[in-house]
């Protein structure tokens, strides 16, 4: 018979985010919508019935947990006490004293790896399913990949290795996928937090909800059957918003309105309204252009938008053979092109300044 | 260098204007409207084309596809063409080559093309559009007080001096990049927006490091409670122990009573499987309710035996009452009379024997007349009467036939015939004679003769009868002629008549009538005879038929009267009916004895029955109220009953003992339980084991209520504690804050001390060329009134005044007329600055409209001094300006739009 499962990892619950631009409230908001997107998992896995939920490391950021949080997802799990929980401890949720994970009750259905030396194993008679699995001990490093290819298996059985693994890493738990690939039936490996496939049967899930800009495109989780020798799954995109970065070149010859018309359907209507969206920001723009005001305006039509600015002011401008005019010319003249950020805001200031004034007169 | 010709080919309102400059002064006029601004602003867009898509469309020509023009610039003895088209925004400058024809449109076939510029006016000026529109193009400088153009003149110089830029002001900038700075201010500074932000990130530090107490708190109390919880497993696994102790115990003590209700659990089961056999059939059933049953039964039968009898009794008494109400005698109505109709008996038998005798003597007369055929006699004398007959009616026809009357008609007809045969003659002759008289008169005309016209009337008398006559001969004649047929006929019939009778004796073989008459004499004789004898026959029968009658209705009064009794008539009945009626009284006390016997048998059996049902009925209540179906079931059932309950008695006794036993466990259940435990039994404390169990509990319920503690505890510990995360956001976005607020405070310093080195190198390089070119131009304009301007390094303005012996005057001291002429002086300086000293065109639009008439005159003036140096053009829309330059003789080109 197939066993049904779901593959999920780095959920990272009670993440703090370091997102400068965020404000406060959406940091907030944000992370009470990764719990959102657990009790999601909760119910695809109530809805499909599956038979095993796999969390491969980081299901919470270790030092931010709280207690109460923890008893809330051991709750959780209760719910759910036909599909049996496998959890192993990553690089935010280390498996060492600091852990809260031991002093929780667990339901009968959570299984927690906790051996960080060797491969802990798991075996679940009634689907003659055997588990392998190591924890992390710390934040930084993990270096036990030997114990991992020192494994053996019983041939009999279906065998999984879910590990908490950087495989192109050096010191966080490096895996050379050829020493495995034959030997299990199915690896769910957490870590990278975008979905990979790395081969037919090893694959990355990706965090359920996108953490960073770094995390762009689709986000959710890993859903399959699991047979000896045949692991079939897909993924379902759970992730309530993206990250999503667009690029956009400006020249001299961009006017205020063709800037701002530039980042205001530089996407579809429905992301802008819903998603994080980083508008970067390159080329040349003529310092006539007040750049602080199409981005004050842009803000009406996104849910959340920030910018990158990698453009440049033209400060070249033509030459009169040494007659230039006034002031504002002259300081043009003063700042080379150089992407030195506060020489560039130093310069933006001073204009609008010079600017301001020439206005007032 | 000037501007000699402008060519609008289509600009405007203008198609093909041309207007020619000279190379000193020029005053263009035209009123309102007139398109002296449209000049104005053909210049600056020819030399540098549009700014932005209005100045484009806004002097796009409405009636002409064309948008073009061109501009002459004189330079030396060099003139340049320069050419726009507005439309693809092209520019052409092309060299003129001289001679060339100023009229000819196509010029630019002959001239050479110099270069491509896109900005010739940044070429021939050398200055760009703004500086173009602030210097070379001079706009009014309002009507101001002399303090406020003072004023503004000393702003405008020392703001050129600085930024050379009449309009921004260094210190001003360098005030707001200050107050850019101060605004973020410093750390140390609690009041400022840094130093806020800088005690809230203190604040947050401390937050967090009270947050990352409180979770070693709640760290530390988690591990107190996993340790309890295992300290509690501990006592759970001693409390099982002990426990298990106790019910072994207990196991050992309950096998014992096991052992000891085992022989009545088998005395029990045995009892059970009798109870299990008769159960299905024990019936609820009373002995009491058995006994009435049968006792009632048996006094049923006797009462339905005496029934019985009477039943037989009653049933003789019927059938002998029947055979007595079924006595004759009962049948005989009270008024029937016996003697009447013994007396009718004997009178019917005296009647039948008188018929007896009267029928043999009709016989004996009917056999001696049956010789004679009457049939045969009567048919004879018929015929002989038929014969008869036709003999008197061929007699009465002959009579008829008489000729008397017909000939006596005939003599009739005639004699009329002839009586109008003379009247009518008559008539004629004395009409004729009537006539005749007439004439004669009239022709002869004697009057007399008239009488004779008498004779007319008298021969008309005598026509009538003539008619008369005549008709009554006509109707003679018809009556002969009837008369004739009529013979003719009784003639025929009588001829029919005689053949009748001719075949009528033949038929009776008769050859004449006479001998067929006396053949019918004899005939007549015999048949008297008959006759007499047969009415004798015709007596007698009627007699008979009279005896017949009067014994039928005797017959018939019998049988009336036997009817009513059903009887028919004979011998028997009569002497039946007579004994019956001497027996009748007898016969009906016998019924009535035997009616009132039976009446009282019926009240006996009525009461039988009743007494009967009443039995029944209680028997079948008992029966039923007991479940059987007849006395016999019930005794079987009563029977079985008692088994049944002795059984249950004895069960009950025995569970009792069982129950002492066991007290309420279940035998079976406590056998299989105690199936593995020892007979004997392994005595113990069981006070102690229960006391140390208890113990143990508590000891537990303790721990368990330090858990629940703990519990509250990281509860309220972690309520009463911000996330770690939400501080740390916050710390990070404060840290954010500060940073940016630095940077900005680090960018306005970079800005401010980039703005003070350029304008630093502005007074260095561009105060003293200034100050020389604004000292030039106000000596020149004032004629060398005013040799110097001077500007200190705190940007004090004075001007120095040869007059007065090189005083140094502040210009709130100077004139409005030498403000002007300063005004000018600043904008000649700084175009001639700007443009390398190429004294390019000077252009004024409407400068002068507010100035009063001398303060105009030194303006003029001072305008037609400066036109010997470079060109001037004055756009203006009064005729005041050329009017003065007039009167002052001051030599100008006058164009009027």
């Amino acid at each position: 018979m197939k066993i049904t499962f779901i593959h999920t990892s780095d959920l990272h619950l009670g993440k703090k985010f370091d997102i400068s631009n965020f404000s406060l409230k959406e940091r907030q908001k944000r992370r009470q919508e990764l719990w959102d997107t657990f009790e999601e998992i909760i119910r695809t896995a109530k809805i499909r019935e599956a038979g095993y939920l796999f969390i491969a490391g980081d299901m919470t950021e270790g030092d931010y947990i709280s207690y109460k949080e923890l008893n809330k997802i051991s709750e959780k799990f209760s719910s759910i006490p036909d599909t049996k929980v496998i959890i192993t401890c990553g690089q935010g949720d280390p498996c060492n004293i600091n852990n809260m994970y031991e002093y929780i009750e667990w339901p009968d259905n959570v299984y927690i790896i906790k051996n960080t030396d060797t491969v802990e194993k798991l075996y679940f008679p009634q689907d003659n399913l055997c588990i392998c699995s190591i924890s992390w001990d710390n934040h930084e490093r993990n270096e036990k990949s030997q114990s991992i290819y020192d494994l053996s298996v019983d041939e009999s059985k279906i065998n999984v290795l879910m590990l908490h693994s950087h495989i192109d890493s050096n010191d966080r738990l490096p895996i050379n996928i050829d020493m495995i690939k034959n030997k299990f039936d199915y690896c769910p490996f957490g870590g990278s937090h975008n979905f990979r496939q790395i081969s037919g049967n090893i694959a990355y899930c990706g965090t359920p909800e996108p953490l960073s800009f770094e995390e762009e495109g689709d986000h959710g989780i890993i859903c399959g059957t699991l047979e000896k020798k045949k692991a079939e799954y897909s993924f379902l995109p759970l992730a309530k918003r993206k990250f999503i970065t667009r690029r956009i070149e400006l020249n001299l010859s961009h006017t205020f309105n063709k800037i701002l018309d530039l980042i205001k359907f530089s996407g579809d209507m429905f992301s802008n309204t819903k998603d994080y969206v980083r508008i970067e920001l390159t080329g040349e723009v003529n310092p006539d252009i007040s750049m602080d005001e199409i981005e004050l305006e842009a803000r009406q039509f996104f849910y959340y938008i920030e910018f990158e600015h990698n453009y440049l002011y033209e400060t070249e401008g033509r030459n009169y053979e040494g007659n230039e005019y006034n002031i504002i010319e002259s300081y043009k003249h003063q700042f080379d092109n150089s992407g030195d950020k506060i020489q560039q805001q130093a310069f933006k200031l001073g204009l609008e300044v010079l600017r301001k004034e020439k206005v007032v007169k | 260098m000037y501007i000699k010709r402008l060519h609008l080919k289509a600009f405007g309102k203008f198609i093909n204007k041309m207007i020619s400059f000279e190379d000193k002064f020029n005053i263009v006029f035209g009123e309102n409207e007139s398109g002296k601004s449209t000049i104005h602003n053909f210049i600056e867009y020819v030399m540098y084309g549009f700014d932005g898509l209005s100045g484009h469309n806004r002097y796009k020509p409405w009636n002409s596809s064309f948008y073009k023009g061109s501009l002459e610039i004189g330079q030396g003895d060099k003139t340049y063409l320069i050419s726009r088209n507005f439309l693809l925004d092209t520019v052409q400058v092309f060299k003129k080559v001289n001679g060339s024809n100023e009229e000819n449109e196509d010029y630019e076939l002959n001239d050479s093309l110099v270069e491509n510029f896109d900005v010739p006016g940044e070429h021939f000026f050398n200055i760009n559009r703004i500086s173009f529109n602030n210097t070379v193009s001079i706009s009014q400088l309002g009507n101001k007080t002399e303090r406020e153009l003072a004023g503004e003149l000393k702003n405008k110089i020392s703001n050129l001096s600085s930024t050379r830029d009449e309009d921004i002001s260094i210190d001003r900038i360098l005030r707001n990049l200050n107050s850019i700075k101060e605004e973020g201010g410093s750390e140390d500074d609690e009041k400022s927006l840094l130093g806020q932000y800088v005690l809230r990130l203190e604040e947050l530090r401390k937050a967090k490091e009270n947050t990352l107490i409180s979770n070693r708190q709640v760290m530390f109390l988690a591990m107190e409670k996993k340790k309890l919880q295992s300290k509690i497993h501990q006592l759970n696994l001693k409390i099982q122990e002990k426990q298990k102790e106790l019910s072994d115990y207990e196991l050992s003590l309950e096998k014992q009573k096991v052992l000891k209700a085992k022989p009545y659990m088998e005395e029990i089961e045995k009892i059970k499987e009798e109870l299990r056999l008769i159960e299905g059939y024990v019936a609820a059933c009373s002995k009491e309710d058995y006994i009435e049953a049968s006792e009632t039964e048996s006094s049923l039968a006797s009462l339905k035996n005496e029934r019985q009898r009477l039943l037989e009794e009653k049933d003789d008494c019927l059938i002998e009452l029947k055979t007595n109400e079924e006595d004759l005698c009962n049948h005989i109505p009270s008024d029937f009379e016996l003697d009447k109709l013994n007396e009718d008996y004997n009178l019917l038998r005296e009647t039948q024997e008188k018929i007896d005798a009267l029928k043999t003597r009709i016989e004996s007369d009917k056999e001696s007349i049956a010789s004679i055929d009457l049939d045969e006699i009567n048919k004879f004398i018929s015929d002989y009467q038929e014969v008869e007959d036709l003999k008197s009616r061929i007699q009465i026809n002959n009579a008829l036939i008489d000729n008397m009357n017909y000939d006596s008609m005939k003599q009739f007809g005639m004699k009329h015939w002839w009586l109008s045969f003379l009247y009518g003659l008559l008539g004629f002759a004395f009409a004729g004679a009537g006539g005749y008289s007439c004439y004669y008169a009239y022709n002869n005309n004697i009057f007399t003769y008239y009488y004779g016209a008498v004779g007319f009337l008298i021969g008309i008398f005598f026509f009538v009868l003539s008619g008369r006559k005549r008709n009554i001969a006509n109707s003679a004649k018809k009556e002969i002629e009837s008369m004739d047929c009529q013979r003719a006929d009784y003639t025929l019939h009588n001829g029919k008549m005689n053949e009748q009778i001719d075949e009528i004796l033949k038929r009776n073989n008769f050859e004449d009538f006479p001998s067929m008459a006396e053949a019918h004499q004899k005939v007549s004789a015999e048949k008297s005879i008959y006759e007499d004898r047969m009415e004798l026959l015709n007596k007698d029968e009627k007699t008979l038929k009279e005896l017949m009658e009067e014994r039928d209705t005797i017959k018939e009064r019998l049988e009336m009267s036997l009817s009513r009794l059903n009887l028919n008539l004979s011998r028997e009945t009569m002497k039946e009916i007579n004994d019956a009626f001497r027996r009748k009284d007898s016969v009906k006390e016998q019924i009535q004895y035997l009616k009132n016997k039976i009446d009282l048998l019926d009240k006996d059996i009525k009461r039988f029955d009743k007494e009967i049902a009443f039995e029944e009925k209680r028997l079948e209540m008992i029966l039923n109220a007991n479940g059987a179906e007849d006395v016999e079931a019930f005794k079987k059932a009563v029977e079985l009953h008692e088994r049944y309950e002795e059984l249950q008695k004895q069960k009950e006794q025995i569970q009792n003992i069982l129950r002492d036993i066991l007290a309420n466990a279940d035998y079976y259940e406590l056998k299989s339980k105690l199936i593995n435990v020892p007979e004997e039994i392994k005595e113990i404390d069981k006070n102690e084991v229960q006391l140390n169990i208890f113990r143990l509990n508590e000891e537990k319920t303790a721990m368990l209520k330090s858990i629940d503690e703990i519990h509250n505890e990281i509860e309220d510990i972690e309520e009463n504690t911000r996330s770690l995360a939400e501080i740390e956001e916050e710390i990070s976005f404060y840290e954010n804050k500060i940073g940016s607020i630095k940077n900005k405070v680090k960018a306005a310093e970079i800005a401010a001390e980039k703005i003070r080195q350029i304008s630093n190198s502005i007074k260095g390089d561009f105060m003293p060329l200034l100050r020389t070119t604004i000292s030039d131009n106000f000596s020149y304009l004032t004629g060398g009134r005013y040799k110097r301007v001077n500007i200190d390094e705190n940007m004090n303005i004075t001007v120095m005044s040869e007059e007065e012996g090189d005083r140094k005057i502040e210009l709130e001291n100077l004139s409005g007329g030498t403000l002007d002429q300063l005004y000018l002086s600043l904008r000649i300086a700084l175009s001639s600055i700007l443009s390398g000293n190429q004294n390019i065109p000077l252009i004024l639009d409407d400068s002068f409209v507010q100035y009063d008439a001398t303060r105009l005159r030194k303006s003029l003036e001072m305008l037609a001094r400066e036109s010997e140096r470079r060109q001037v053009i004055l756009f203006t829309c009064q005729e005041r300006e050329a009017d003065l330059a007039r009167q002052m003789n001051i030599p100008f080109n006058y164009i009027r739009l």
